[in-house]
């Protein structure tokens, strides 16, 4: 099993705040409602006792009854991989850390510019995860945007170059989602795994208040299965959602909640996660940010709410609006892991996502991997007692010599300071601008061409092409989400 | 200038779309010209797009400046229509996002930006059938059309957009212009359309380039 960090230490909100955002996210299902664009979903809130408008397909929620969803979601489940010592548990406190899939271009160090992702990016993509030692998930790192099957080329890929838990992204409606679930089931039964839940899909309300007709039949299909889902929002701040941080965190969760309700509803004690990736637009160019300050308020909030009402919380971390390794992206990429891991939230997604979202860099995954050390080692905290103390050696050494020779340096020199590797320091003389996300580079071709993912047994292999080709002659009628 | 159409400048300056409406009714009711009108609201909306570009002006501002104008804009425009004239511009945009597609900002930033440089705009909004671009080109004689596709399905619908207005005859009279997060200036080429517009800055400098190129052509 995968243990994870311990997380929690950061607690940016009061209690009053979280359960201040709670009763206004409530409010809002109970006073503005969800456009909710799914007949089926439509039948299971009426039946509920939710207040279902058929013609405009508003339903508004009444606050019991998205506090029994609530209580009926799990507070922890396993998570599983294909190889069982990469499952982990999702469990308060504990925070796993992850890339995430989605940005259309892959950042090309050696060019120093951007480019299109081809199927072998991928690939190298998901073998780079599978092998960065402190990565808990893998996810398809770029979107081939030009292809119909980019659903179903991602899961496949998981599923054959990646030994750890996976995540996907919603891209499709019922028919083809449910040939993503048999794809699923598939490999579950035919590996020596756990249990079937091999993959956690990505599922996006959008803001404002709105679950659209695709994703519900995809999070219906997925969450029939019994397969874990994460149900979270990316409200704009000022442009899909209101100006202000409370106003946005309360919609955010409202949003996210209107998502789990249905789930829940549907087969109660499914396992899903909330959550709410709140990206204020920059006034000026019109943009996301995926890096504000303010975004450790929203990190804080969700694992605050999470802790409280047990669930488990979807994180963002790692992140940065910089095109590329500069200084800019250090230094938005180490705030923002460290705020999503010291609050405590649960599946951290987006570590190497630069750009804004335009770009997924293996180079700045591979220094946040590092990073995420670093914050394990100082998570797991220090001992004070006799030995660590360590009076007796310092009464020993004296005033004004040296505790080089000690054996109790020695005992403790290796295990009491983390020793990194990429950034690690260097003599001036080995010292350049670029010389961390250098070594970062080397170590991605290092690990690139050393990853040797365990091979889907061959009749394994060939249903799963076959389930693709189903597909593929189905995804020419059917709608993406 | 009137002092009734100070005040309208004023009212757009603050965003009072009420107050800019009011104002433009009562500039018509004391026989200004709307022409004139139309052009003192422009000159405010483009000064706001000015101080948009400094930074002195956030995007919510322009947006609301926007809004303001609009208001006073139908008003006008009706007006110069019952005199059977058309209202002086830099060209007229009609804007839509593509059918089956249902994202709005990035288009709705486009339209303030061109209003604010002096554009007139026309923007039918969401899953708009390819139609009704080509009806409302034809009936304004629209100099340019954006279709806009958040989506990787979406964005096919351009194609076909371009092909409709082929078979409409249509093709070399509007300038073609096609954004949204799956597009790319490949793309742009591969279904034949003029131009691509990365971001709302990008189409309205395009536009501009575009149409100098092609009057100096």
């Amino acid at each position: 099993m995968r243990e994870g960090i311990k997380g929690g230490q950061l607690q940016l909100c009061s209690d009053e705040q979280v359960e201040g955002i709670h009763e206004g996210a409530l409010e809002i299902l109970e006073r503005i409602g969800m456009k909710i664009e799914n007949e089926r979903a439509l039948d299971l809130l009426d039946e509920a006792g939710a207040d279902v408008n058929r013609e405009d397909e508003i339903v508004k929620f009444p606050p019991s009854l998205v506090n029994e969803c609530i209580d009926e979601a799990p507070r922890s489940f396993r998570l599983a991989a294909r190889d069982p010592e990469n499952d982990f548990m999702l469990e308060p406190e504990r925070s796993y850390v992850g890339s995430c899939s989605g940005p259309p271009h892959v950042y090309d160090y050696e060019a120093g510019d951007e480019r299109a992702p081809t199927r072998e990016d991928l690939v190298e993509s998901i073998k780079l995860q599978s092998q960065l030692p402190n990565i808990d998930m893998s996810w398809a790192m770029y979107t081939l945007r030009d292809d119909p099957m980019l659903g179903f080329i991602n899961l496949y890929e998981l599923l054959s170059n990646n030994d750890k838990h996976s995540c996907v992204l919603s891209y499709y409606g019922g028919d083809l989602t449910e040939k993503l679930v048999d794809m699923v089931e598939l490999v579950a039964e035919e590996e020596d795994v756990t249990n079937k839940h091999l993959v956690t899909m990505y599922n996006e309300p959008v803001s404002p208040l709105c679950l659209m007709r695709g994703a519900l039949e995809s999070q219906f299909a997925w969450t029939d299965a019994g397969l874990p889902l994460l149900s979270s929002p990316m409200p704009d701040m000022g442009a899909t959602g209101p100006m202000t941080i409370a106003g946005t965190a309360a919609q955010g969760l409202a949003e996210s909640l209107g998502g789990i309700v249905i789930g829940q509803l549907n087969n109660p004690g499914t396992p899903m996660l909330m959550g709410s990736l709140p990206v204020p637009m920059d006034m000026r160019l019109g943009s996301h940010c995926y890096f504000h300050a303010e975004r450790m308020f929203y990190q804080s909030f969700t694992a605050q709410w999470a802790r409280k009402y047990g669930m488990p919380v979807f994180g963002t971390g790692g992140v940065s609006d910089s095109y590329g390794a500069d200084y800019q992206n250090g230094a938005e990429t180490a705030i923002s892991l460290y705020g999503s891991i010291l609050a405590g939230q649960n599946l951290i997604h987006d570590l190497g996502v630069i750009g804004s979202g335009y770009r997924n860099s293996l180079e700045v995954l591979t220094l946040l991997d590092e990073m995420v050390g670093m914050a394990k080692r100082v998570t797991e905290n220090f001992e004070v007692n006799d030995d660590t103390l360590a009076i007796d050696v310092i009464e020993e050494v004296g005033h004004g010599e040296t505790f080089l020779s000690k054996a109790h340096t020695r005992e403790h020199g290796r295990k009491e300071l983390f020793m990194p590797d990429l950034m690690k320091k260097r003599e001036q003389a080995n010292w350049s601008f670029n010389a961390a996300a250098d070594a970062a580079h080397e170590r991605v071709r290092d690990l690139v061409e050393s990853a040797d993912p365990k091979p889907l047994p061959e009749h394994v292999d060939e249903e799963l092409q076959s389930i693709m080709d189903d597909a593929e002659g189905m995804s020419k009628e059917v709608d993406m989400v | 200038m009137s002092d009734t159409l100070e005040e309208l400048q004023e009212a757009i300056r603050n965003f009072d779309e009420e107050e800019a409406e009011a104002k433009t009714r009562q500039a018509l009711e004391e026989g200004i010209e709307p022409q004139e009108a139309i052009t003192a609201a422009t000159d405010v909306l483009r000064e706001t797009g000015q101080k948009f570009e400094n930074g002195e002006l956030f995007l919510f501002d322009l947006v609301s400046a926007g809004d303001a104008m609009n208001a006073s804009r139908e008003i006008l425009e009706e007006a110069i229509k019952q005199q059977g004239d058309e209202r002086e511009s830099e060209g007229k945009v009609v804007l839509g996002t593509v059918e089956g597609d249902i994202h709005n900002i990035g288009k709705k930033i486009l339209g303030a930006l061109l209003a604010a440089n002096g554009y007139e705009v026309f923007d039918l909004g969401v899953e708009v059938p390819a139609e009704e671009f080509v009806e409302k080109c034809k009936e304004v004689d629209a100099d340019a059309i954006g279709a806009s596709a958040l989506l990787t399905t979406t964005k096919e619908k351009q194609r076909e957009l371009v092909e409709v207005f082929e078979e409409e005859g249509l093709r070399d009279d509007v300038i073609m212009m096609v954004g949204g997060a799956p597009c790319t200036e490949e793309w742009k080429d591969e279904i034949g359309a003029d131009l691509y517009g990365q971001t709302a800055f990008d189409a309205v400098h395009k536009i501009q380039d575009f149409e100098k190129a092609d009057s100096g052509a």
